[in-house]
């Protein structure tokens, strides 16, 4: 029992870190029904920028506060290049990730330690002794998925809604469907650097390939989070909280490790038919937070 | 009210429009008829602002809109298209949609959403349409494509627009949705004077609504047919203007 917790404590502590990633895919995928492939770059910027500024000395928060606009603005490129240049979503998002891995490997390298400088997690007193990094990741998550969904209530959180399914209903009231693209994107992308940013904090490790797959990994949760339920919430910290168990459990069974990536595409095909079997035996009216 | 003077519109070594020129008044209940590929959905692009021309120029009112917008002119047209899925947002309720609508002419406030509209408002408007007011919880992806087309039309005249643009509305519905959103769409456009102009195909539907008929083939207005040759209108008088559009075209 006592070997088990210290394991389900770093399944929850990764889980709701990537959680933030799982976030970012359904701002995109789901709410503005854009194929974001930017949000692993965003994802790298992140992190980078944080170890760096860490490196530095800066403040923590200030580090994720940083890293959070870095993202913001990352998502912004794509949505012009997508808006303004007229490309398509998927050549927007890997040019933008292309591009930002020169600029990730430019601010912290290949590989960056920032062990022993002040973390989020090292700043609190220590009266939670061993679950406060737990504990601080959840109260994060929690405030986030709460501003989002008070924030999905507004009158702009309420158009966003409306732009993926009909952009041309946002032109006929007025407002720019443009705009709402990019400030989905920017709230996508700010929600992937946030995640790479606490990452580094978290680990104490900056690594140039930490960001390769996550992606996959964002999305598998989210896919897992949509059997749960469609709408945006705290299933969707679930679902990465799972995500983060199946992984754990190939580790318990010793699979070797190269064999991770294969285990979670087959993972995601898996949980697509599953997700499919659900909606054809169990349909459901598919609506959104508000 | 609405001018377009030699409007030429180009998609690479396509001609689409060819020094198109024609007038709308106020009031005025145009439908254009054209076979596929006339050009007839370019015709609404250039007039909502979403494509602009090689060359032309546009007036409303007396002002030169050529150069403004999509955003700008959405003020002054509002456009419904043929597939339903652009006209509403699926994953809202039928409230929610109607409530954006009213958000978009200012008459409410889009706070939070679904409180944004007074319910009884929203329940009018949907007797108004013939359907039941359950209906208003549901989301618009679960209602038939007539629903759909039929809330969209409520959501395009929740405001009189200067000039509304049906775009083959009934062109994927069955027959019975067809005739009945028809029905409401003409009962409604003539009792508040909509000036509008109606994309179709079908030269059935030009007969049954509206008080001009344009044929649209070769890019040009190539026929007018008026408010007083209208109603002495034959079928195959028709029929044979599009014959004779779908012949030049080959």
């Amino acid at each position: 029992m006592l070997i088990i917790i210290p394991i389900l404590q770093g399944i929850l502590e990764r889980g709701l870190i990537f959680g933030l990633v799982a976030i970012s895919v359904y701002l995109s995928s789901r709410l503005i029904k854009f194929d974001n492939l930017s949000i692993e770059g965003a994802f790298g910027l992140g992190s980078a920028l944080n170890a760096l500024l860490t490196v530095y000395n800066f403040n923590p928060f200030n580090c994720l506060l940083g890293s959070l606009l870095a993202g913001a603005i990352s998502g912004i490129i794509t949505g012009l290049l997508n808006t303004k240049l007229k490309l398509n979503h998927l050549i927007s998002g890997i040019i933008v990730t292309t591009g930002l891995f020169s600029i990730t490997l430019k601010l912290a390298g290949s590989n960056l330690t920032v062990a022993n400088k002040p973390t989020i997690f090292n700043l609190m007193p220590t009266f939670l002794n061993s679950y406060q990094t737990l504990g601080l990741l959840l109260i994060l998550s929690l405030i986030l998925v709460n501003l989002i969904n008070r924030f999905l209530k507004t009158e702009i959180g309420f158009l966003l809604q409306t732009v993926g399914d009909a952009p041309q209903m946002i032109t006929n009231i007025g407002k720019s469907a443009n705009n709402y693209i990019l400030l989905g994107l920017a709230l996508s992308n700010s929600f992937a650097a946030l995640s790479g940013a606490l990452f580094v904090q978290y680990t104490g490790y900056f690594s140039i390939w930490t960001n390769v797959g996550i992606l996959i990994i964002g999305l598998a949760s989210m896919i897992i989070a949509q059997t749960i339920s469609s709408k945006f919430g705290l299933s969707l910290i679930i679902g990465s909280i799972t995500y983060q168990a199946i992984i754990a459990m190939t580790f318990e069974l010793q699979l070797d490790q190269s064999w991770n990536k294969l285990l979670t595409a087959i993972l995601i095909i898996l949980l697509i038919l599953f997700k499919q079997y659900l909606d054809q035996h169990h349909p459901k009216e598919e609506m959104r937070s508000c | 009210m609405l001018n377009l003077h030699k409007i030429n519109l180009s998609f690479g070594n396509k001609h689409v429009l060819k020094d198109l020129s024609c007038h709308v008044e106020a009031g005025d209940f145009i439908v254009i008829l054209g076979t596929n590929g006339a050009g007839k959905s370019s015709f609404f692009d250039i007039i909502a602002g979403k494509t602009k021309p090689n060359s032309g120029q546009i007036l409303l009112d007396k002002q030169d809109i050529t150069n403004l917008d999509e955003l700008t002119r959405a003020s002054s047209f509002t456009r419904i298209f043929q597939n339903t899925r652009l006209n509403s947002v699926g994953t809202l309720t039928v409230w929610q949609n109607l409530a954006i609508a009213q958000y978009s002419r200012r008459q409410v406030r889009l706070v939070d959403g679904l409180s944004a509209m007074d319910r009884n408002h929203a329940c009018q408007i949907i007797h108004n349409l013939g359907l039941d007011e359950s209906i208003l919880d549901q989301p618009m992806q679960a209602l038939s494509g007539g629903q759909r087309q039929l809330i969209a039309f409520a959501m395009a005249t929740c405001q009189i627009p200067k000039i509304l643009l049906l775009d083959e509305p009934t062109a994927a519905l069955d027959p019975q949705a067809a005739t009945k959103l028809l029905t409401h769409a003409n009962k409604f456009i003539k009792q508040h004077q909509v000036t509008t102009l109606f994309i179709t195909h079908d030269p059935q539907i030009a007969l049954n609504i509206g008080n001009k008929i344009w044929i649209l083939a070769n890019g040009q207005i190539s026929r007018i047919f008026n408010s007083s040759e209208k109603p002495n209108l034959k079928p195959s008088q028709l029929i044979g203007q599009i014959d004779y559009a779908k012949l030049s075209e080959i």
